[in-house]
């Protein structure tokens, strides 16, 4: 029962990481196709720190490190996640109205191309700290 | 077991990312709060003015009851433009329409795919539309209802649903290949293919056929010349017919005995062939109608109302033959690369605008003149598109610039011509005559001939002075005019030796005319040539008068070289030109040589190192170390921005005003110029939503922003609520109207829209010149005639200042394509952007205007709205404009610099993601400049010039010396807020819950261990 929790809670902080590394190359990635986010440098900043903590909670995870540290690893790994996703929200709100709310670029598909990387990176966002909020609720032992 | 420790430490990761969620909803909810507040129908603050005090909703009023009239206006108007707008192509006495009953709509865009507007830009609310099948059986025509049947079912489908589309890309970023743009006109299998009975209802609706062409307008897209740049077969270029459009007329004419054509485009297209075509019985361009311009059509084709419009635009036979398409299109620097980065610094793009000042008719009439007197080698090879053999007017032009037909003809006597050098006028008397038998306006067109010295100043062979179109004359009815044209109009800028406008020493020929090529004809004969001379019709030399004018030293350098506001007149736009950067590489069209000057095409410019600051967009250096002691911010006068209502700019309380500004507050002010003001606390500017974009009228409907406070209120629950005024027909064909009271009528009617709307200022009309037909935006603009373009603006401009309305038109300057217009370098002469494209923007300054937009590019290696040249030393200095100049977009544009801008008179930013750098000027508590005498005074002198704008406008009707802003909570603001609030207080709860539970469950494991 405590290895399945251990690695449970491995698992779901890699999965953070991975999604965490795949939404800052799309978020790039779509910054770069059109309508630059100009602060797109410290959000991949954020989003790439908040893999490597969860990373270093990995670590701690598995030594036994007390779980008050882990858990503000986690939290601070949330609050990096969700400043990069906030950030790109808000870097992207123009191109939202022009994408979905009128026909200014609705039919550029450079344009459209880049806010759907911008979604998927949204969804890889949340997925990953929905996974980090449930292993906040059943926290197990190790 | 499930632990309190879990829990309290789930409530907190959850809580946080909702409390990031709220913030940031939050922050894009209020930076778009009134589009979010028109879309709920919530207000989220009001400008209160203390009960009691002086309301004064006097000072602007509106002209209409409520708003049935105000939009029954609207019909009425958009009617009128198409009766004056509307031009007669083609006419074999088929129209008016005589014994015709029975209609059928042929081609796509005569029903299910009308172009009533742009795609973007100039667009018109599709649910206010008049279709022409409406307006004909309003008229009591009976329409072929099964056709536009069959067409509605193929506009469904995917090969026509984007028909009225032109690839729009809102970044304008063109890199790669050009797209192309697909002609769109189903073939009658696939007509037969939704109904295999079309002949039959043909046969019963066959008095009439109506075939409409069209091609699309768009901002944000261009069409590109060649095969490349279009999709149809037998089509040479984007705005030739193709074979499924020759097909449906063909089949009109092998169907139907009447066939009328309508040519429904801003942009001129090929139409020899129909020209030409004895079977087809008319053409009617009708440009972009808007949303009632149909009526006005019927009214002309029934014969109601007599077509009284000319060309704002020369139809050329083949649309690539104008030089300036020798350079059109996306051309990038061959170095830019080593040092330019594309994505920041938008510097890669430019234009090199070769043709000098022969665009548009100025260059077809020129060389036809210089063909007929054998001089610079006009008649030779170059240039030649579907000339046979030497180069031939009449197989190069198939209507000239200014033609329209009538129902009735028109005789034009020139009376006499007097110039007044020194009130700078040209006075022509004339008396015009309409000798046919049904009643009729006409346009009485003043045109001119400066004398052309070989080798000296470029002067083109004819060019429109002045214009006025009659009242409606009874057939057989004489009215004598007196036309008052200003002397500048035909006075040309020489940018290498006196640097001002001059009058070369000679003969001046003067005529009226109907149109360019008749002018040119009247000279030509009075001149002694004749047809032997290879005229293609013989010219008036009566309607001629002749000025000869002899100043000293052979030329006159002095009238123009002081403006009326005392600016002194001088090269600004040196850098405009390649040349001044890399000597001797461009050759500009002269007709001294057409042959030896025709432009080539510059796809291998390179960056010099000199240019590179300025494509780099970095070329202004904060001072750290003036004295700023004497420029002085928050002062305490007692003066408020109401007690400045209506001053004149230098009035002693504006200075007054100014030093009472917070430095911070004017900074904002500046950057987040868009559509909301932001306020002033520290003078009572109230602020809030101002503008609106619109070349074709406010695009937002009438209860959007309506001022709850104003006698025009219009409410949600108001029958007119939903309405929108951007319901007009295009601005070519405003202009065909050559119409300055009708004009002027207008601009009253959006006068009327504003105070309903409680919208004060507007972004339009676009005074940009179309340059080439291929520019997607021309259906924005006039006209390629900057005298035309420059009067029919200021008249429309004029008439919306009389109810408070301030006009910015858009985009100065040198807007000659959209494909990467952020950033695009068009290179020019100085004459040819003083001559052509800024000669409209002065015409509007110096007639009262109060705003200007400007454009996404370039002039030269700067961004326009960097160019102290341009915006301060021309638009202020020389043409004594006081004023708001606002950017375009900045989303955010980073080339669009805002120090260099500020610097050069950029007044506001239209702003809606301010960039990095910008946000550290307003939120480093103005250290940034405390050092910096210049930015201080650029600062504190922008706001001056758009808060006069401001004083003037209708935005201070109700306005007092107690206004002020309240915010108030609507239900999203409680939302947004509600949600972050709950969420830190859960945080919070959570990291004390977490703290407690776990110290608890610490104790219990000592306890546990202990037992």
């Amino acid at each position: 029962m405590k290895n399945k929790g251990l690695y449970l809670g491995i698992a779901l902080y890699a999965f953070h990481a991975v999604l965490l590394v795949a939404a800052v190359m799309l978020s790039i990635s779509s910054s770069n196709q059109a309508y630059a986010v100009n602060t797109i440098n410290i959000l991949a900043t954020a989003g790439i720190a908040a893999a490597v903590v969860d990373i270093a909670a990995i670590v701690l995870f598995i030594k036994k490190a007390p779980i008050i540290v882990t858990d503000i690893l986690t939290w601070v790994s949330i609050i990096l996640s969700m400043y990069l996703m906030c950030g790109m929200i808000k870097g992207r709100l123009k191109l939202m109205g022009y994408v979905w709310f009128s026909d200014l670029e609705s039919g550029n598909a450079i344009a459209v191309g880049a806010l759907n990387l911008t979604v998927i990176a949204w969804v890889c966002i949340v997925i990953g700290v929905a996974c980090l909020c449930i292993k906040g609720f059943r926290q197990e032992n190790r | 077991m499930f632990k309190r420790v879990n829990a309290w430490r789930g409530i907190i990761y959850v809580s946080t990312a909702f409390v990031f969620l709220a913030q940031t909803i939050g922050a894009a909810l209020e930076a778009n709060r009134n589009v979010v507040d028109g879309f709920f129908g919530t207000t989220s603050y009001e400008i209160v003015t203390d009960e009691g005090s002086d309301k004064l909703w006097s000072t602007y009023t509106a002209d209409y009851a409520d708003t049935n009239e105000l939009v029954a206006a609207h019909q009425q108007m958009g009617q009128e433009l198409l009766e004056e707008g509307a031009v007669l192509l083609k006419n074999n006495g088929t129209l008016p329409l005589n014994g015709v009953s029975t209609v059928t709509l042929l081609g796509i865009r005569s029903s299910a795919k009308t172009l009533y507007g742009a795609t973007i830009g100039v667009s018109v609310p599709a649910e206010q539309n008049i279709s022409l099948t409406t307006a004909l059986e309003e008229s009591g025509y009976i329409v072929n209802k099964a056709m536009n049947t069959v067409y509605e079912t193929l506009a469904e489908t995917d090969a026509y649903k984007d028909a009225n589309k032109l690839s729009p890309s809102f970044s304008g970023v063109i890199e790669g290949e050009e797209p192309s743009y697909t002609i769109a006109e189903p073939t009658i299998e696939e007509i037969a293919s939704v109904d295999d009975n079309y002949m039959t209802t043909i046969s019963e609706y066959n008095d009439l056929a109506i075939v409409t062409v069209g091609r699309p307008s768009s901002e944000a897209a261009d069409y590109y010349p060649g095969s490349d740049g279009v999709e149809g077969e037998g089509a040479r270029n984007a705005l030739s017919l193709s074979d499924d459009e020759r097909a449906i007329i063909n089949f009109a004419k092998e169907n139907f005995e009447n066939v009328v054509v309508l040519i429904n485009s801003s942009n001129t297209m090929e139409i020899g062939e129909l020209e030409e075509d004895a079977d087809i019985d008319a053409i009617l361009w009708i440009g972009l109608p808007g949303n009632y311009g149909m009526r006005g059509v019927v009214s002309i084709l029934s014969g109601e109302v007599n077509p009284s419009g000319g060309l704002p635009d020369l139809y050329a036979s083949d649309t690539t033959s104008s030089p300036a398409m020798a350079n059109y299109g996306v051309y990038t620097y061959t170095n830019a690369s080593e040092y330019l980065d594309t994505a920041t610094d938008r510097g890669d793009y430019y234009l090199i605008e070769a043709e000098g000042i022969y665009t548009g008719y100025r260059y077809y009439e020129t060389r036809y003149a210089d063909c007929v007197m054998g001089q610079g080698n006009a008649s030779s090879q170059v240039g030649c598109f579907d000339s046979v053999s030497s180069w031939n007017y009449d197989e190069e032009v198939v209507y000239p610039f200014g033609y329209g037909l009538s129902y009735t003809d028109f005789e034009y006597n020139l009376e006499d011509v007097t110039v007044s050098v020194e009130d700078k006028t040209i006075t022509a008397n004339v008396t015009v005559t309409n000798t046919g038998s049904v009643d009729g306006k006409a346009i009485v067109q003043l045109y001119g001939q400066a004398p052309y010295i070989a080798g000296g100043v470029e002067k083109s062979a004819i060019q429109l002075v002045d214009y006025v179109k009659t009242e409606t004359l009874a057939a057989g009815e004489s009215v004598s005019l007196t036309i008052t044209a200003d002397l500048e109009n035909i006075a040309s800028y020489d940018e290498e030796d006196s640097e001002s406008y001059i009058l070369d020493a000679g003969d001046y020929y003067f005529t009226v005319a109907s149109d360019s090529h008749e002018a040119i004809n009247n000279v030509l004969a009075n001149q002694g040539y004749t047809t032997a001379d290879g005229m293609d019709a013989e010219g008036n030399a009566e309607c001629v008068s002749v000025w000869n004018y002899a100043p000293e030293n052979g030329v006159d350098t002095d009238t123009f070289k002081t403006t009326e506001s005392g600016g002194t007149v001088e090269n600004q736009l040196d850098d405009a030109d390649y040349n001044y950067w890399n000597e001797g590489t461009v050759t500009y069209l002269s007709r001294s040589d057409w042959e030896g000057t025709w432009p080539q095409t510059y796809d291998n410019i390179e960056i010099t190192e000199e240019m590179v600051q300025y494509l780099t967009n970095d070329f202004y250096e904060i001072a750290t170390d003036d004295d700023t002691s004497d420029i002085k911010f928050n002062q305490n006068n007692g003066v408020t921005f109401s007690n400045v209502k209506g001053l004149e700019y230098d009035d002693p309380i504006w200075d007054q005003l100014l030093d009472e500004i917070d430095l911070q507050e004017a900074i904002l002010f500046i950057t987040d110029g868009n559509r909301i003001a932001p306020a002033m606390d520290s003078i009572l500017f109230v602020g809030g939503q101002y503008t609106e974009n619109g070349p074709n009228g406010f695009n937002v409907t009438l209860s959007t922003y309506s001022n709850p406070e104003s006698p025009w209120y219009v409410s949600a629950d108001d029958p007119n609520a939903n309405y929108s005024t951007n319901d007009m027909g295009c601005a070519p064909l405003v202009a065909a109207t050559f119409n300055k009271e009708f004009c002027y009528d207008y601009g009253v009617l959006w006068g009327n829209d504003s105070l309903y709307n409680g919208l004060p200022f507007i972004w339009g009309p676009g005074l940009n010149l179309h340059r080439s037909a291929y520019n997607g935006r021309n259906g924005e603009y006039y006209s390629e005639d900057p005298v035309l373009t420059g009067t029919i603006g200021l008249a429309f401009i004029q008439g919306g200042l009389e109810k408070g309305l301030i006009m910015a038109p858009k985009h100065l300057a040198f807007n000659d394509q959209e494909s990467n217009r952020n950033g695009v370098a068009p290179y020019m002469t100085e004459q040819k952007a003083r001559e052509l494209e800024l000669r409209s923007f002065q015409i509007a300054a110096e007639g009262g205007c109060l705003g200007f937009m400007t454009s996404f590019s370039r002039i030269g290696t700067t961004y326009v709205g960097a160019h102290t040249g341009l915006l301060t030393n021309i638009l202020r200095n020389e043409w004594g404009f006081n004023g708001y100049v606002v950017s375009d977009m900045v989303n955010p544009a980073t080339y669009m610099t805002w120090k260099e801008s500020v610097i050069a008179g950029t007044t506001n930013f239209d702003t809606t993601e301010i960039a990095e750098e910008w946000n550290s000027y307003i939120t480093t508590d103005s250290n940034t400049f405390e050092g910096d005498a210049t930015m201080l005074t650029a600062i504190k002198n922008n706001v001056h010039q758009a808060l006069y704008a401001y004083a003037q406008s209708n935005a201070m009707n109700g306005i007092n010396s107690s206004s002020h802003k309240v915010e108030l909570n609507t239900w999203w603001r409680v939302l947004y807020k509600t949600i972050f609030a709950v969420g830190i207080v859960l945080v919070i709860l959570g990291i004390a819950g977490y703290v407690l539970s776990t110290i608890n469950l610490k104790k219990s494991e000592v306890k546990r261990n202990e037992e």
